[in-house]
């Protein structure tokens, strides 16, 4: 497994550099550098560039006492959803979409730890899961539907169960 | 030898197993609507990756150059899979002996490929056309896919970016190809063939080179996307039949089963006592109720290799040992859940989660394990999925009805078992 740490690093550097950035040049970086943007893991701020990136409406915002849902529709029907926590932090993402959306786009500096994981998966290509104490991930992929649920214990509002992610 | 058919169904209603009624004999040659299926520990190339297939159905497929008889490779172990639709043959596993025909976008003329996505990585490949005999069988201008082409140049990066690894040699996909035989007809069907989806297009017509330069996401016919074998053959073509024998024990070096083209279409592949059950029309999908919650987006299917399911009361196993990524219960664990379509009475269905670990560690050499279970993260996930993948197989006929057809008074897409 690639150091979870050495990754996250990484992204966050980046998107530190991205937000010095003008807004019309940020917008101009989000549509050619997947690898700049991330998610799971970042602020808020970074679920509305996600939405954009994946072409989907304005995400939806929830207010729980724990947490706030953003939950955005894709072009093909599928939805999205972020969980960000008190602190303003993305914890959890999960989708359901017809055509799965870029990882890299919404797992940020963990998708290295899926890159990882994944090149050492070999037990057939339709499910994979990968738990470590500071990442858990899923993925359903079928012929034509994709679902997965990624989060990070951590971050997980105080009595918040993974299972309560949807 | 071919038995007559009522030969054939006496046999079969008598021992229940076609492949015990003289397939695996030598001497006899299986009705030409059915396939004989081995599970073993996989192809050369994997195996001398150092790794080895579990619960993986493996068939023989035979291309020619379209139009050839005689330009011609049989490839072995290409795996039978309910989860997807299509055949796929690696690159690396053609021989040369047949030149497949590119397919090619009506628009720019410049040769199609498919990115074929997967859970844990993805698939850059060219989509092409070959006459294709899978038993006694043959399906000329079938349209498959060539995982690994290296005329498919560079994966665009909407591909290769964000989907995890590349997948394209025999050893990451595990096979030599797949022989995906699932509920469509194609792989991506009529969306395809009017909308390119905004991120994660499966289908590029690319230049030489390929890549972000060469490739653009298109529109293709269904005619032109890797289609179901099956359901393209002239007869016997509404559905298939998976039959294996029951395992016994925790493992087996060996399965042989049969692949049946058709449900009720001959004297010998009826659906005996099975029941059909409607699924999901878009994605295939039907409900399973286990441990008091309900998925209702679950799957039957022939290449996963467990039952994938969350239930935090089975321990997972250790993740540095060899049954990383499956349970690890202290001893055998018995479970009860019922399967239920879309219409129509549950079906209760028990199975068994047995510790992976000492399972792998006790039959290094086996390839069959009917008692492997593996978690979701301990999550369920959004769509709620229950994955019955191989080990459901055992001791069952299995029966897939393709959408647009119908097996008796039933339309498909259905599951029967």
């Amino acid at each position: 497994m690639t150091d979870p740490g050495l990754a996250r690093g990484g992204g966050r550097t980046i998107f530190r550099k991205i937000r010095m950035l003008h807004r019309a040049t940020l917008l101009g970086l989000l549509m050619l550098a997947p690898a700049a943007r991330a998610a799971l893991g970042e602020n808020r701020a970074s679920v509305q560039a996600d939405s954009r990136a994946l072409g989907a409406a304005t995400p939806v915002v929830t207010s729980t006492e724990r947490y706030e849902l953003h939950e955005s529709r894709t072009a093909d029907g599928g939805v999205v959803r972020q969980y960000v926590n008190a602190q303003g932090t993305v914890f959890a993402v999960t989708w359901s979409a017809r055509f799965r959306p870029n990882l890299q786009q919404l797992l940020g500096a963990h998708y290295a730890e899926y890159l990882s994981a994944a090149r050492g998966h070999t037990t057939g290509h339709h499910v994979f899961s990968v738990t470590t104490p500071g990442f858990v991930i899923g993925i359903v992929q079928r012929p034509r539907g994709s679902a997965g649920t990624a989060h990070l214990p951590a971050l997980l509002p105080a009595g918040m169960r993974a299972e309560e992610l949807r | 030898m071919i038995l007559p058919r009522a030969a054939r169904a006496g046999c079969l209603a008598l021992v229940g197993w076609l492949a015990a009624c003289g397939g695996d004999s030598g001497s006899s040659t299986p009705p030409p609507h059915t396939v004989p299926v081995t599970l073993d520990q996989g192809p050369a190339a994997l195996i001398s990756s150092g790794t080895v297939a579990a619960n993986a159905p493996f068939v023989s497929v035979t291309l020619c150059t379209p139009g050839s008889t005689t330009a011609c490779q049989t490839i072995d172990h290409v795996l039978v899979d309910t989860g997807s639709v299509g055949l796929r043959i690696v690159h690396e596993a053609l021989s040369g002996a047949a030149a497949p025909k590119p397919v090619t976008d009506a628009h720019s003329g410049l040769p199609l490929s498919e990115c074929l996505l997967f859970a844990d990585g993805f698939a850059w490949g060219s989509v092409a056309t070959a006459d294709v005999t899978i038993g006694g069988r043959a399906i000329p201008g079938l349209v498959f896919q060539i995982p690994g082409d290296p005329a498919s140049g560079t994966a665009p990066n909407a591909c290769s970016s964000g989907n995890g690894p590349d997948e394209s040699t025999v050893a990451q996909f595990g096979s030599n190809g797949v022989l995906g035989v699932g509920y469509f007809l194609e792989d991506c069907g009529a969306f395809c063939a009017s909308q390119v989806p905004s991120g994660g297009a499966p289908f590029y017509a690319c230049s030489a080179g390929g890549g972000d330069q060469g490739c653009t996401a298109v529109t293709v016919p269904t005619a032109n996307q890797p289609s179901n074998p099956i359901g393209q053959l002239s007869t016997d073509n509404n559905g298939i039949q998976l039959r294996f024998p029951p395992v016994a024990g925790d493992s087996a070096t060996t399965v042989s089963g049969t692949l049946v083209f058709g449900i009720g279409t001959e004297d010998d592949n009826g659906l005996g006592s099975a029941t059909l059950h409607p699924v999901d029309a878009t994605d295939g999908t039907l409900s399973t109720s286990y441990g008091g919650t309900s998925f209702p987006s679950s799957v039957i299917d022939s290449g996963s290799t467990a039952y994938y399911f969350a239930d935090s009361s089975i321990p997972e196993c250790p993740g540095g040992g060899p049954g990383r990524g499956f349970y690890c219960p202290a001893s055998t664990v018995a479970r009860n859940a019922t399967i239920t379509g879309t219409s129509g009475p549950g079906v209760p269905v028990a199975f068994s989660v047995a510790n992976a670990e000492q399972v792998f560690t006790a039959a290094p050499s086996a390839a069959a394990f009917p008692a492997l279970g593996g978690p979701f993260g301990n999550l369920q996930l959004p769509s709620g999925t229950f994955d019955w993948g191989m080990p459901f197989f055992f001791g069952r006929s299995v029966f897939v009805v393709f959408e647009n057809r119908s097996a008796g008074s039933v339309q498909g897409p259905a599951l029967g078992f």
